[in-house]
């Protein structure tokens, strides 16, 4: 039983890691999980009914 | 949104006077669900929360932004101070309350401009939801009029347009016409839900029982069309 499981979890790790999907324009937007600074929102699903720009930033 | 430490993004937004929401998220996970290769990128997004462009921010069209609030319930404040529970209301889209508030201004001053101008923002979003509504359902798609019904229901909520909205939707229901793509709409919250929620393989297996059960309805035929651009699934 030990050798079944055993050879499952290799069988698992040797899978290749599935690739995530990506949003394409069309698509309703994921949901962003995080902590939110200077608003009452804390999610997407928040702001409906408003138009949201998305913008990805570092500060470097 | 950005995935640094706290107390560097508190610096930053109290540096370049950050008033806009910023998400502090975990990890890469939001970069790779939405194809972000380099900083910054930008998706905008509608009033359902569905990507409409994605680009550099910078580069995001006065235009494209104008018309897409054309489609929200946005209604501008009262100017000046007096009206503060008006405003309050109209910033909450609290639209039923607001327009009870301001037809009682209205009784004591007839001839205030700013009540005036409130009240007919007011009414022309409720006549142009209205007018989508029924442009949809003409067109044939049920599910995105209904959709509407269900959004002044809630704007307006405990106002006459409201009961209105709810009248229209019932006779909707009723119409036989209606019947499959409404079916189709209701079994597609699932596989919405499932996007929001960025489980697209499952939203996929929901889309997939949409177009065989409701083959010829738009709602099927949006199906189709996140399954074409996520082919993969």
């Amino acid at each position: 039983m030990k050798l079944i499981s055993l050879s499952l979890a290799l069988a698992a790790t040797l899978q290749p890691a599935p690739v995530a999907e990506i949003v394409q324009v069309g698509d309703l937007a994921p949901e962003i999980e995080g902590e939110w600074f200077l608003s009452e929102a804390n999610t997407l699903g928040a702001l409906r009914g408003r138009v949201v720009l998305l913008d990805f930033w570092r500060t470097w | 949104m950005s995935n640094e430490p706290t107390g560097l993004l508190e610096r930053h937004i109290e540096k370049m006077g950050i008033a806009y929401p910023i998400a502090k998220v975990k990890g890469e996970t939001a970069d790779r669900t939405y194809g972000v290769k380099g900083f910054p990128s930008g998706a905008l997004l509608d009033a359902k929360g569905r990507v409409v462009w994605t680009g550099h921010p910078g580069s995001v069209s006065h235009e494209q932004i104008a018309a897409l609030l054309e489609d929200t319930a946005f209604v501008s404040s009262i100017p000046g101070s007096e009206h503060k529970k008006i405003n309050k209301l109209i910033t909450a889209q609290d639209f039923g309350k607001a327009q009870k508030a301001i037809l009682k201004g209205l009784g004591k001053s007839p001839d205030d401009e700013a009540l005036i101008q409130a009240r007919d923002d007011i009414q022309g979003l409720l006549q142009r939801k209205l007018k989508s509504a029924e442009a949809l359902a003409v067109a044939g798609d049920f599910g995105g009029s209904i959709e509407i019904y269900g959004e002044l229901q809630t704007l307006f909520k405990g106002s006459d347009s409201a009961k209105q909205a709810k009248a229209e939707q019932k006779t909707l229901e009723k119409n036989p016409a209606a019947k499959a793509d409404l079916g189709a709409w209701k079994m597609m919250q699932k596989g919405n839900a499932a996007q929001r929620a960025g489980d697209f393989e499952k939203a996929a297996k929901v889309y997939r029982k949409v177009i065989k059960k409701y083959g010829d309805t738009p709602c099927a035929g949006r199906a189709q069309e996140f399954l074409s651009r996520h082919s993969r699934l």
